[in-house]
């Protein structure tokens, strides 16, 4: 079973989501699969991938690839599959991933297993799990008869794990000429502090429960720890605490976030209608009769002026590892 | 300034997911469909778009069963001049491969500068159809799209990245698929619904353009179990005695249980 | 020696020629311009208000003769009345002078018809300078805030002084040159003639002949001064009280979506006559401002200058309309016309209103001077423009997919009531259910509303009532997308629900929201659905009152109620909910200083609840602090929204006051 793993780096770092899937394969093939590297200078690079897992490395390295550009990128892969004929390709599901994948997919006649959190062989048939319908279930899922199975998977689920040892062998591609009709012409870094509430995939709200204005330093500091977006409930905007533009519930902003901590917030209906499909929902409130925690997946009962600077230094903490 | 917008009619995001009696799909009885919210984030942005030039017009398509009719319908109503029927038949679940290939299909029949589809449908949250059809018409493809500016012959899109955003440059046509944020969708107006209903709804059957619907087709995504996730019934309370170690088995809990950490 | 005013030559003409002639150019002017203002109305959109005749003859001789409302504020109500009766006699008065000018020698009554009529003359023309003094002293030194102070009413109270004054002199001098005419059925005037004796026969003959007709062409000029005055009251308000609303309060006209080729109003041929009617009969007296709760918070809408406003678009609009011919729909705005909508009145003015009512019912002579009319504004602006602040865009979507406006699962309506003993419609199957409980999207989803729907399940249950709910059939009512304009919405969860309710042959309903309440019982019959509708306070305290239920533990609280404007301002249930409080043992109820008649709405109606309140300060927050102010221990509430409303406002300016509603004490009191 030959797997072919597709490495993604940005600015000469490895992405560890890659390094995760490329554990996963070695995993399930049982020993060093192939892997493909595009980007500019990455050829350096190539031999960092030997401890999770890489036994042969197909290096494309181009000043055309300094950004990403599908073209190049899927051009990089297909190249490395005609190479190596894999009978399965995993690509971590992140932005690039998720460009990458389903065009290549459809370029070879077959479909993808989409940004699984399980994954497992059965013969040589690819046997994933994946959540659907906003996590409410469960899917489990292979792809028929295809030749060439295709993945993606979920990042920060799968350990990346390093094993000592390894030779990598280096194959270099030749890509001809690349000129693509779309391309990153800059990159700008978000700040953590304007991420729109909207739009953020984790959100730390606060609501009367933070007492006055005086009571944002406290929530900001967990909202910087996790980089997340600022929310609000309806009462605190109302009392003039935050902007309108934080305020989530019915008739402010409908969130969907990954991660949605509410800090001292009841969760009056008009605030659930704003957040209540949040994936996972953590609840800090001193009311253990709080509505809010009827939605939340996890709750701490308490004082949140105690409770949350101790969350954010163990949230830094477990960054930090 | 023409567009295709590729919706898709999915269960709104509040229904609840009863297992159906195959143990391999949802029960559809009691669901509530709606256009899928990523995809009015592309119909609305096509609409801006032809207000903006005052010319061209906005053809929605989708691949589905019969219901897909009323999404088109929700559609036409709010402004888009022409719909598309893919009929998908029987097949309870259709694989993004397949959607695409219809997509393109219709994509090819006509002369459009912007294919538009949302980041993903909603419930089968794959993400695959847009760039899946920009593949198959050989179109460049942006993806995530926050912001969009149309100039002459060329669009600069803002593109949300894990902490960044990457500003893409390119050509028209072009394939682009839109996130939350790029715009806020209209409602439609009665006056637009009523017209709607008079506007003719284009129809094409799956089999009859050569794209395969039914198991076993060889390569095809298939759900072989369906079930509900365990334990996301009563809330997890933990203790708060010792305020640092309840932080420490919350963040703990994140990142092994939630994994969202 | 007596010579009468007309019986010489003025300006080369014979004085009866001349004073024909001017009567004649005044009739002529008046026609012209009342005419007008007449066709404009039948420009106007349909609204058949010629039906219940005996009624409205009723209610015209209550309200504009005996005039009811006016003597909610006394001392206006007293000088109207005086300066109204005075009208009444004068008009008799001012036609018997025009025949003796175009006649001399006419007499109008002689003998004792002739006696009680001058007696009545002679009274009333006092009691209109009496009832004009008490205005200019309200005007100039009294000053309420609800009144504008504007030049077009110091006008007004000059002519009418005037001319009552101008009538009492020359009558006075008439007396004093012919003492013989002095009668005592006539003490004002013979009084006058006494103080003008010692003058010249000429000087007499000079104020007699300048009085009547200073007196007459005052009267002639005021006529015509009128329709373009605000004083058009005098002549429109009789019959804009005979016109009034008689359907219920709480009943919005049902336009038919499917004949219709334009929605709402935009223009003011989308008007009803009726709507322009009531610009017309507002004198600005300013009631609805006094009591309008937006006005209390500084908002832009404002029923006193909304009304104005519409009065002043329809005369704006006048001459384009009568130019295009008589009918409506004569194309769009134009010809140097201000839009209504966002010309004369702005979007957050429609915006801004909660439906209350209270304008309406304070109203002296039946105006209604915004609800209806925003929400024909609404309707256009949803329906045709799909333009409205872009929150309310949740709610309108959260009705469509799920049937409530928090968008919150459909499957999800009945789980409140999972561990209780209550059993659907579908359940009951074949079983006798005395009532059905209409739980509504607030007692199926909101928190707190949830415990009330479960305290009223327990008190039935208690009394022995068999009662069901829809579960999930139940869908949202309507009433807050009818009332922010969405009107197509709101038919189609009208005709579903009742097609459903039809559908079990559902003869009585309890429901604990004002607002499905008001729908159901109001606005449900146009689509075929006709129910005995109880509020949950009525048919908890009809419960208390047989003996079904006893009130055993007592609450020792003093308690306020603050009245929900769906249910006693549009339904009139007042007593019920207070009827379930006195019940309970040591619960001692207190009136607000604002209560029943005069209570101040939450801020959540006509669909508020699920807009921002961006402008101004917070309805909800005027209104705890005035139950605040109360110094009671708790209010009892009996709407769910007013629950919201009053315990975030509670929660917000840190009030002890704790609101209740009336189910849960009832609950908590039952043995």
């Amino acid at each position: 079973m030959k797997f072919l793993v597709f490495i993604e780096q940005r600015e000469g770092r490895i992405r560890k989501a890659s390094l995760e899937a490329l554990s996963l394969a070695r995993r399930l093939s049982g020993g060093p699969v192939a892997a493909v590297l595009p980007g500019k200078g990455v050829s350096a690079l190539a031999s960092d991938l030997g401890p999770y897992g890489a036994g042969v490395v197909y290096v494309a390295d181009r000043d055309e690839l300094a950004v990403y550009g599908n073209k190049g990128y899927v051009g990089a892969l297909d190249a490395a599959a005609k190479k190596e004929n894999p009978d399965a390709v995993l690509i971590a599901a992140t932005a690039m991933g998720k460009d990458v994948a389903p065009r290549f997919a459809a370029r070879h006649d077959v479909s993808v297993l989409a940004d699984l959190m399980e994954l497992r062989l059965e013969g040589d048939r690819l046997v994933g799990s994946r959540p659907v319908y906003s996590g409410k279930a469960r899917a489990e899922v292979d792809c028929g008869a295809a030749t060439l199975q295709v993945a993606t998977t979920r990042p920060n689920v799968f350990p990346a794990e390093a094993q000592a040892g390894a030779a990598v062998r280096i194959d270099t591609l030749d890509l001809g000429e690349i000129a693509p009709r779309a391309k990153v012409v800059k990159i700008q870094a978000s700040e953590s502090k304007e991420l729109d509430v909207a739009e953020a995939d984790t959100i730390v709200s606060g609501g009367r429960g933070i007492k006055g204005p005086e009571g944002w330093p406290v929530v900001r500091d967990l909202q910087e720890a996790l980089g997340a977006a600022r929310g609000a409930a309806r009462a605190v905007v109302d009392a003039g605490w935050i902007d309108h533009q934080h305020q989530v519930g019915q008739t402010g902003k409908v969130v969907s976030p990954t991660l949605y901590v509410a800090c001292g917030i009841s969760g009056a209906i008009q605030h659930l209608a704003g957040m209540g499909t949040s994936k996972v929902i953590v609840a800090i409130n001193k009311d253990p009769e709080a509505p809010i925690f009827k939605v939340a997946t996890y709750g701490i009962v308490g004082d949140l002026f105690q409770i949350i600077p101790e969350v954010a230094k163990a949230v830094r903490a477990a960054k930090a590892e | 300034m023409n567009s295709l917008v590729a919706i898709a009619y999915v269960p709104d995001t509040e229904t609840k997911i009863k297992i159906g009696a195959d143990g391999k799909s949802i029960d559809e009885a009691d669901v509530k469909w709606i256009v899928s919210p990523y995809d009015e984030y592309a119909l609305e942005e096509a609409l801006k778009t032809k207000e903006a030039k005052g010319a061209g017009t906005v053809t929605v398509v989708c691949v589905g069963p019969e219901r897909a009719k009323t999404g088109l319908r929700e559609c036409l109503a709010r402004g888009a001049d022409e719909a598309m029927w893919v009929d998908s038949g029987d097949s309870r679940y259709l694989d993004a491969l397949a959607t695409a290939k219809a997509i393109a299909a219709v994509a090819k029949e006509g002369s459009y500068d912007f294919l538009w589809f949302g980041q993903k449908g909603v419930g089968y949250d794959e993400s695959l159809v847009g760039p899946m059809v920009a593949e198959l018409v050989g179109l460049p493809h942006v993806g995530n799209v926050v912001h969009l500016a149309i100039g002459d012959g060329k669009i600069t899109a803002d593109r949300e990245i894990e902490g960044a955003h990457e500003i893409v440059e390119s050509s028209l046509p072009v394939a682009l698929t839109a996130q939350k944020g790029l715009n806020e969708p209209r409602y439609a107006s009665l006056k637009g619904i009523m017209g709607a209903k008079k506007k003719p709804i284009g129809e094409r059957k799956l089999a009859a353009m050569g794209i395969p619907e039914a198991e076993p087709s060889g390569a095809k995504i298939r759900w072989r179990k369906l079930e509900l996730p365990p334990g996301r019934k009563a809330c997890h309370l933990i203790p708060a005695d010792d305020p640092a170690a309840a932080a420490k088995e919350l963040v703990r809990l994140l990142r092994e249980e939630a994994k969202v950490l | 020696m007596l010579r009468l005013p007309t019986e010489r030559v003025l300006f080369g003409l014979p004085g009866t020629v001349l004073f024909g002639l001017v009567v004649l150019l005044a009739v002529v002017a008046f026609v012209f311009s009342a005419s007008r203002r007449i066709r404009v109305l039948l420009a106007g959109a349909p609204d058949p208000r010629f039906d219940r005749i005996g009624i409205r003859v009723r209610k015209t001789l209550e309200y504009a003769f005996a005039q009811r409302r006016m003597f909610r504020d006394f001392y206006a109500g007293v000088f109207h009345i005086f300066i109204f009766s005075g009208f009444v006699v004068l008009t008799v008065r001012t036609l018997a002078l025009v025949a003796e000018g175009l006649f001399p020698g006419f007499t109008l009554l002689t003998g004792t018809p002739g006696n009680l009529y001058t007696l009545a003359k002679d009274v009333f023309e006092v009691l209109v300078l009496v009832g004009v003094g008490m205005a200019v002293y309200r005007r100039a030194f009294a000053r309420p805030a609800r009144l504008d102070l504007t030049v077009d009413a110091w006008i007004v109270l000059f002519l009418i002084a005037l001319l009552i004054a101008a009538d009492l002199l020359a009558d006075g001098a008439r007396v004093a040159m012919r003492p013989e005419l002095a009668s005592p059925w006539s003490p004002a005037v013979d009084a006058i003639g006494r103080g003008l004796a010692g003058l010249t026969p000429a000087t007499l003959q000079g104020i007699y002949e300048g009085g009547w007709w200073i007196h007459l062409l005052d009267i002639l000029f005021f006529a015509n001064y009128l329709p373009y005055s605000k004083h058009f009251h005098i002549l429109t308000a009789v019959p804009n009280i005979f016109f009034m609303k008689l359907d219920p309060a709480g009943r919005l006209s049902t336009p038919d979506l499917e004949k219709s080729e334009r929605f709402g109003a935009s223009r003011v041929e989308d008007l009803t006559w009726k709507s322009m009617l009531d610009g017309y009969a507002c004198t600005e007296c300013g009631r609805c401002r006094e009591v309008c709760p937006t006005v209390l918070t500084g908002k832009p809408l404002d029923p006193r200058l909304f009304i104005a406003a519409v009065r002043d678009a329809v005369y704006e609009a006048t001459p384009g309309i009568l130019a295009g011919g008589s009918g409506r729909g004569n194309g769009d705005a134009g010809g140097g016309r201000r839009d209504l909508i966002g010309g004369w009145i702005s979007e957050e003015t429609i915006w801004a209103c909660t439906t209350c009512g209270f304008c309406t019912s304070a109203c002296p002579v039946f105006i209604v001077p915004a609800v209806d009319k925003i929400v024909e504004m609404r309707r256009h602006l949803v329906l045709e423009k799909a333009e409205f602040p872009k929150e309310m865009q949740a709610a309108f979507r959260g009705m469509e997919t799920n049937g409530n406006p928090w968008g919150m699962a459909a499957a999800s309506r009945a789980d409140w009531a999972k561990d209780l003993p209550v059993v659907t419609m579908v359940e009951a199957e074949g079983k006798n259910i005395e009532v059905l409980f209409w739980v509504g999207c607030a007692g199926s989803y909101e928190d707190r509303a949830k415990k009330v729907s479960r305290a009223l399940v327990e008190l039935l249950s208690a009394a022995g009532v068999s009662f069901a709910i829809l579960g999930t059939e139940e869908t949202c009512n309507g009433d807050s997308a009818r009332r922010m304009g969405n009107e197509y919405l709101f038919q189609v969860l009208a005709q579903q629900n009742v097609e459903t309710l039809n559908g079990y042959a559902v003869k009585k309903i309890v429901t604990n929201c004002p607002h499905c309440f008001n729908v159901i019982r109001n606005e449900y019959p146009h689509f075929g659905g006709n129910y005995e509708v109880l509020h949950g306070t009525e048919l908890v305290s009809r419960l208390i009152a047989e003996g079904r239920l006893k009130m055993g533990n007592a609450i020792t609280q003093t308690i306020s109620f603050h009245d929900p404007c769906y249910l006693g301002r549009y339904n009139g249930v007042y007593d019920a909910p207070r009827r379930v409080l006195e019940s309970i043992p040591g619960l001692k109820l207190l009136e607000l200083p604002r209560s029943r008649e005069r209570g101040l709405c939450c801020g959540a109606g006509g669909g508020r609840m699920w807009m921002e309140e961006k402008l101004g300060s917070r309805i909800n927050q005027a209104r705890m602090r005035e139950i605040a102010d109360a110094g009671t221990d708790a209010v009892g509430v009996s709407c769910p929204f007013c629950m919201v409303m009053i315990g975030n406002a509670k929660e917000e300016i840190g009030a002890g006051t704790q609101p209740f509603d009336v189910l849960e004490l009832a609950r908590r009191a039952m043995a």
